[in-house]
This record gives C-alpha cells, structure tokens and sequence, in this order.
C-alpha cells in the first residue's frame, strides 16, 4: 500500500516538474516597431529617393570558395567548415555538405544559407531547460555575429545600415499517446536582421540576415539574401500619402469584406524589384476567412510618382496596366468594399 | 539455379524500387465563388506557385517519380481521406511523399482541417489515416495555415493521432501563419524549390529542410511532427529523419505508438 502511494506520488511529482509549457514567442524590435510607426504617420517622409540598380553578385563558386576558407576553423564559432566536404555543383546552387554541417550558395552568390547540425543534436540536450534570449540579448550576439564573422560578405554601403527586426524561438515539444505527459523544451534562438539606406528600410524581403543560436547560445546557422546595389543620377519622386493609401486599398490582395479579424501592418521604404531598388510599401494582411481558416499575404505597393520599369513586380506592372482608378476587384474579380478608399 | 537467378533479380528489382520514392502534390491559388455572398469561398492566395515549383524541382532527381500534381477539386476530398487514399495515381497513400498547398486551419472539436476549391468542402483530419496502403504515405507537407495548431490546450497529437496512426512518419506545415506575398511569384516559388533542394541534399533532415525553406518569410510560424514507440523516440525520429532514410524507419501503427513528438518555430 506504501509503495503504491510513494509510486503514485512519484509520477504526480515527475509530472509536474518535467510538464513545462515555455512561455516564448518572437517579437517585433523597438527599432521595427518605430519603422512601423512612421511608416503609418507618413508613409514614406521624404521628398524623393534616388533609384538604385542591383551590382552582379561575385558568383557562387567564388563565394562557396571563400565562405569554405573563412568558416574552416571552428575556434570561436560553431560554425565550420572543416574535415571532409562533398560540393554538388548545379546551375541554380552550389550545395556543399561536410562533417556535420551543409552549405547552400544560390544564383550569384548573394544568397546563402549555413547549418551545422551536428553541433546541435551533440549538444542541445545538455542545455535543455536553458532561458531563451530576450530581443536585446539576440540583437548584441547577431550584429557581433554579422560584424565580426560575415563582414566580407554582408557589406554596408554609404548611408546603410543594419537593422535588428525580431525575435523567434523553435521550441521542441513531446507528449505520451494517452496525453499523460507532456514537455516543451527550447531548442533554438533565432535573429532576424534587415537594413535600411538613408532611412529607408529594404521590404519585402529584400535584403535580410538570420542568425540561429542554439539553447547554449553559440551561432550554428546563418542565412542571408544581400546584394550590393549603385545609385542612380535618376530620382523616383514620391507619391503623396492619400496616392499611396488608394494604391494600398486597391492592390492589397486581402481587402474582401469577408476577412474577420483582419490584421494589417505596413512598412514604407524601398524594395529591390529585381532590377531596380525603388519606393514601396510592404502591405501584410492576415486574418480568419472562415470560422478556423487563416491566410497570411503580402503585398508590395508602388509608392513612387514616376517608376523604373524592367523588373518583376506584380503590383507595379497591375498599376502601369490598369491605373490608379481601377481597384483589385475590377481586375481579379475580388470584392472590395466600395465605401473604402 | 533457376531459382537463386530468379530470387536474385527479385530482389534487384525491390531495391531499386524502394531507391525511387514516388511523389505526389495538391495545391489551389483560387477558389469557388459562393453563390450565397457571390464571392470566392476563400480569398485567393497563391499557394500553386510553392507546390507547382517544388512538384517540378523534385523531378530533377533521379530518386524521385512524380506521380501526379493535381487541384483541390472533386474527388479530391477522398483521396485524402480514407475512402480513397489508397487511389494509386491521386490518393495520398499512393504516394512516399506529399505536398498540399492551400487554406488549411482547425476546427471547434479539434479536427485540422484542409479546404478543397468547391464551397465548404473540406478534408478532416478525424476522416484521415495515412501509410496504411499502397505506397504507404511516409511525409505530408502542408503549405497552409494553423493545420498544426497547439494553442487551445495541447491537441496537437488529438488533431493528428488519427492520421498517424496509419503509420505516417513525418509531418511538416504551420502551427500558426504561412504566409506568401500577393504578386511576387519568383519569391513564393523559390520556397517550393528551395523545399525541394534541401530535402535532396545529402544528411539534410526534414526538419532542416523545412524550416530552411520556409523560414525567409519573418512571420511564418512553421511547425512539425513525428510518431514514436514512446515521446523520447518520437524525439529521435522527428529531428533525425531525412528523406533518403524515410522507407528504413520503421512503419509504427495504431498500438505501436507510445508518444508524439513535434515542434514549433514560434
């Protein structure tokens, strides 16, 4: 009877101690949140902007070579390149997968992505219950990560800089089949890194760094999608705040009189189009589109008087077609509300 | 000698089989116009670029046959669910590994839930049970929203208990948002060949490919999943298994499993 009780106290204690539900979720920086806000009050404060032109990439074998050179030591970093590596070379990406850790070099060179795994799965259990880093915590480590160990290949032009957006954790999560035992344990830390030209943030993700941390703090992966540009003697003069409201009422994809709890967040600035680098504001809607079904879109939004044509952008070539009278509804056949401007 | 020739090429032909891994995609960017509101049941959301560029992207390994990348429209509702998910060109049991790319979300008792084109046509997860049949279905990937939801009280493995106790292996999609943009096709379509790059690189895990794929978009809240004889494997197999491995794991139904395993980027 005495054992059955301890027994029986045993789990209920084992329960309770191991059944932990982490209270993290990424969240928006101080420094996005102010972007964000005068994104609001002005859409975008300046007079005009000088259009910009994307520089070629050095390519991805000469980037594969040197990220290989500079990350073949793993003193300071746990990310490395060292031992034996098999490099898959394809069109599109040069893929490159070693000990442990795998590297990925797309189109020119200007996209990269870097993982060391090993590293991660040896490692993450000792540190299992470890705090998660706060938003000022993962913005020190990143920019010391990016500054120190990705400067020859993320480069601030003049007036550019680097801009720390938000936060996000990957919590891992098991449970038992009857639902007896459930855990939640932090797994990683994850910095998200944009960047601003004379003010002016890059949107849509034009121009981004993520830092990964594992639950000991030490970087193990990193992405960024980071191309130099030049300034052109052309200015892109901007539209007036009511102009950009009406193009934003018109093109952004979620504006349907069916979307409960519609979310929508903005963010003025200027948007690499493929070609061009050119005012714009990034639109997000999200919301429920029936009881239990959610969509998230994102919409560029031409912000420019005059414009750059050539490069790939939906929302632009929409407006050059059809003009600023139309709305997406008379286009795609989606409802827009007609007492919304 | 006949015999031990005849057992020989046998076997030489199931090896080769099990190297191939057969592939299948679903997806929809637009949707049915309800003649009660005369608007589309669901707003348009371009989720055909990932799967339509993640369908052509696999082919371009020679591991890979593909199958069949088909709509959301009728029948498709049986082939996801168990009435015909066995269909060996269209059911999802007729395929290694699946994408779905399109609305998804949960419903009030607890089901996940994917919406096909016709209005309030919808797949349950309560009606699903998967790699039981056929090609046994070994990955299902969901471009989608909140199909992986947890929030409303730990029913993530209620949601999909009945799908994996099929003998599913492996899951990827989103506790939360997806998200893609309105009218940059390149940008949504790179997340469906960048899904498919990762998973064909040699020792990449599922779960690395997944979130390296999905993970540009800021506000994206991927999630996965996997079964175990108890949560410690489950564990083990989630953050372990890559797609080369997929056909070596072993098939765990009904009473086999003991525990669930998954994970949120949050």
């Amino acid at each position: 009877m005495k054992k059955a009780i301890f027994f029986l106290i045993s789990v209920f204690l084992f329960i309770n101690i191991y059944a932990e539900k982490l209270d993290v979720k990424g969240q928006i920086s101080d420094e996005l949140k102010q972007i964000q806000k005068d994104s609001e009050d002005y859409r975008i404060n300046k007079d005009s902007v000088k259009l910009m032109v994307r520089k070629n990439g050095l390519g991805k074998e000469l980037i594969t070579q040197k990220l290989i050179e500079k990350f073949k030591t793993g003193d300071t970093i746990n990310t490395k390149t060292s031992g034996n590596w098999e490099m898959n070379l394809k069109d599109d990406f040069n893929s490159v997968v070693g000990d442990g850790w795998d590297l990925t070099v797309f189109g020119d060179g200007t996209r990269v992505n870097y993982r060391n795994w090993k590293y991660v799965l040896e490692n993450k259990a000792k540190y299992g219950k470890a705090k998660a880093m706060s938003l000022t915590e993962l913005k020190t480590a990143g920019e010391k990560f990016i500054k120190g160990e990705l400067k020859d290949f993320v480069k601030l032009g003049v007036g550019e800089e680097l801009v720390f957006m938000q936060s996000k954790y990957e919590v891992d999560i098991v449970g038992s089949d009857d639902g007896s035992f459930y855990d939640e344990t932090l797994g990683a830390n994850i910095a998200y890194f944009g960047r601003k030209k004379d003010s002016l943030m890059f949107v849509g993700n034009s121009s981004m760094i993520i830092v990964e941390f594992s639950n000991d703090r030490k970087p193990v992966s990193f992405y960024y999608k980071w191309k130099d540009y030049e300034e052109l003697e052309d200015q892109i003069n901007i539209a007036s705040r009511e102009e950009i409201n009406y193009r934003i009422s018109s093109f952004s994809s979620m504006n349907f009189g069916n979307v409960k709890n519609l979310d929508v967040k903005l963010i003025c600035g200027i948007y690499d189009d493929s070609e061009y680098v050119q005012p714009a504001c990034e639109v997000k809607q999200k919301g429920e589109t029936d009881n239990g079904s959610f969509g998230g879109i994102i919409n560029i939004i031409p912000a420019g008087k005059n414009h750059a044509e050539g490069g790939n952008w939906g929302e632009l070539k929409m407006l050059n077609s059809y003009g600023e009278i139309c709305r997406e509804s008379d286009i795609t056949g989606e409802i827009f509300p007609e007492n919304e401007k | 000698m006949n015999k031990t020739l005849m057992f020989l090429m046998i076997f030489l032909i199931s090896s080769f089989a099990y190297a191939t891994y057969y592939i299948g995609a679903k997806s929809e960017s637009s949707w049915q116009i309800d003649p009660a509101t005369g608007d589309p049941w669901r707003n348009n959301w371009r989720a055909s670029d990932v799967c339509s560029y993640w369908y052509s992207t696999m082919g371009n390994y020679s591991s890979i046959d593909r199958i069949s990348y088909t709509t959301l429209r009728s029948p498709a509702k049986s082939r996801y669910e168990t009435d015909g998910d066995q269909n060996t060109t269209y059911g999802l049991d007729g395929f290694d590994i699946f994408l779905h790319c399109g609305h998804s979300g949960i419903r009030d008792n607890g089901d996940a839930r994917w919406d096909l084109w016709e209005v309030q046509t919808r797949v349950v997860s309560s009606n699903m049970r998967l790699g039981d049949e056929a090609r046994e279905l070994k990955l299902f990937s969901t471009y989608g929203c909140y199909q992986m939801n947890n929030d409303d009280g730990n029913r993530w493995y209620g949601r999909w208990r009945q799908i994996f106790r099929g003998g599913l292996k492996h899951a990827t999609g989103f506790h939360e948002y997806a998200w893609l943009f309105g009218s940059d096709y390149d940008s949504n379509r790179q997340l469906g060949i960048d899904y498919a790059t990762y998973l064909n690189t040699t020792n990449k895990t599922i779960k690395d490919a997944w979130w390296d794929a999905v993970k540009e978009h800021p506000d994206n809240t991927p999630a996965i999943g996997a079964s175990g004889t108890m949560a410690s494997n489950a564990q083990s197999r989630r953050d372990n298994m890559r797609m080369v491995d997929l056909p070596n794991y072993t098939v765990l139904r009904d009473d086999d499993i003991g525990g669930y395993a998954w994970l949120e980027w949050r």
